[in-house]
């Protein structure tokens, strides 16, 4: 394949093609609706210690974030996938990814495709976190519904996310009603 | 490493910092790297060329010579930097009105007599004409320069930065060649397997680094000759106006 040659390129550039150039600060070009299954089955993939090391910590708390990916590394819990789908993952662990989703859902433009793969992966470590969700955030129950109600109605969700997160609110559907208190008492 | 000129002199010169001074002149003394002048007349070549071509259309078959005798004459002159004043205008509005006047008086002096610019079949509209081919050659030059150094530097090892080069591949992929030759960007799905991208985030960092490192380079080739801070600013800001009214005016 030819080596693109940007020099030789802009050199021929029109006035239109030069001015789109010079504005790419400027440009809202990430990435399009359209990339969202892609974006989701490869955050599914993604390697834990990849991202969740992307966030600067300092001093004892990176020193517990190494160890909590030791950990995981350990009972191969290796990708989000790994880690969604294990029968009991570890809260810490949890607790990592959700912090890492949260901050990352700060950080992107409003609306973008980025915010919406972050915000998904933010619910779906709550759910995972199932009766112990509200150790890992504040959260009400309800509220939590709502953005699971969200996400099932993204059309780029593919069926086992779907399934996922309709489990998950059963789950949570079901402490509720275990946590009030019978009629009559 | 000396340099030996079509007019037999031995010249061992250094291109004077080219940012203003405070007193608002360009420094009038040079230094000694040729190889950094050369660097610099060659990139101005190009738009003056194209300036010159569609000023002055009667003077196409001299061109050339009369820009090597311009760059020979004036800018490789002690001392002429030092007329630069950054009270009257831009760097290179200074670059083109001294080749303008320099044609003029040359061709008088060959006449013997004052040239009128009628005679050179130089009017209102050849400047315009001039004006826009120098500006466009000027975006040009601009950005070949800032895009080489950004490759470069995404091409240049760095410690803890494995994945320095995926930085220039993400923008040529996504953002470069889309501009330049019309294709659609790169899909995400192929993008990521492509580069070996292991995340979202890690594609969504690799843009926004691209777009800073673009935008610094482009900060200081611009640095290179007009003062840093908002001249730079109001320089860029400039050309993005010129270039975007230009594209406008060529799509009518």
């Amino acid at each position: 394949m030819k080596r693109f040659d940007s020099k030789a390129a802009v050199r021929k550039g029109t006035a239109a093609q030069l001015s789109q150039i010079l504005d790419l600060g400027g440009r809202a070009d990430g990435w399009k609706e359209q990339d969202l299954p892609a974006m989701l089955q490869h955050q599914f993939a993604a390697p834990l210690d990849f991202d969740l090391r992307s966030q600067e910590l300092a001093g004892g708390e990176a020193r517990s974030r190494e160890k909590t990916l030791t950990g995981a590394a350990s009972i191969r819990i290796e990708t989000f996938r790994d880690l969604l789908n294990h029968p009991a993952p570890p809260l810490e662990l949890l607790k990592l990814a959700k912090e890492f989703f949260k901050w990352r859902t700060q950080a992107c433009k409003k609306d973008s495709p980025e915010l919406r793969i972050a915000y998904l992966f933010y619910l779906l470590t709550l759910l995972a976190a199932g009766k112990h969700a509200s150790r890992l955030s504040s959260l009400s129950p309800k509220a939590l519904l709502k953005g699971a109600k969200w996400a099932l109605e993204q059309s780029w969700i593919d069926v086992q996310t779907r399934h996922f997160i309709l489990a998950g609110c059963e789950r949570l559907i079901d402490l509720a009603s275990a946590s009030r208190p019978a009629r009559g008492e | 490493m000396k340099k030996t000129t079509t007019r037999g002199l031995e010249e061992d010169w250094q291109w004077p910092a080219t940012g203003w001074s405070d007193s608002g002149h360009l420094p009038s003394t040079l230094g000694r790297n040729v190889n950094r002048l050369n660097e610099l007349i060659l990139r101005y070549q190009a738009p003056l060329k194209a300036y010159l071509l569609a000023a002055f259309p009667r003077l196409v078959n001299e061109a050339d010579e009369l820009l090597q005798d311009f760059t020979e004459d004036r800018i490789l002159k002690e001392g002429w930097l030092g007329k630069a004043d950054r009270q009257r205008g831009r760097f290179r509005d200074f670059l083109k009105i001294s080749l303008k006047n320099f044609i003029r008086d040359r061709l008088s002096s060959r006449a013997n007599a004052p040239v009128s610019l009628e005679e050179l079949e130089y009017d209102l509209a050849s400047e315009a004409g001039g004006e826009e081919a120098f500006g466009l050659e000027w975006g040009r030059t601009i950005l070949a320069e800032v895009l080489t150094r950004m490759e470069q530097d995404c091409q240049t090892p760095q410690k803890n930065q494995p994945n320095r080069p995926q930085i220039w591949d993400v923008f040529r992929l996504r953002l470069l060649q889309p501009i330049l030759e019309g294709a659609q960007p790169v899909g995400y799905q192929e993008l990521v397997s492509k580069l070996g991208i292991v995340s979202p985030f890690a594609a969504q960092n690799l843009l926004a680094t691209a777009k800073r490192m673009f935008e610094r380079h482009l900060n200081e080739v611009i640095g290179e000759y007009e003062a840093a801070g908002e001249a730079a600013k109001d320089e860029i800001e400039e050309l993005k106006q010129f270039l975007a009214g230009l594209s406008r005016k060529k799509t009518h």
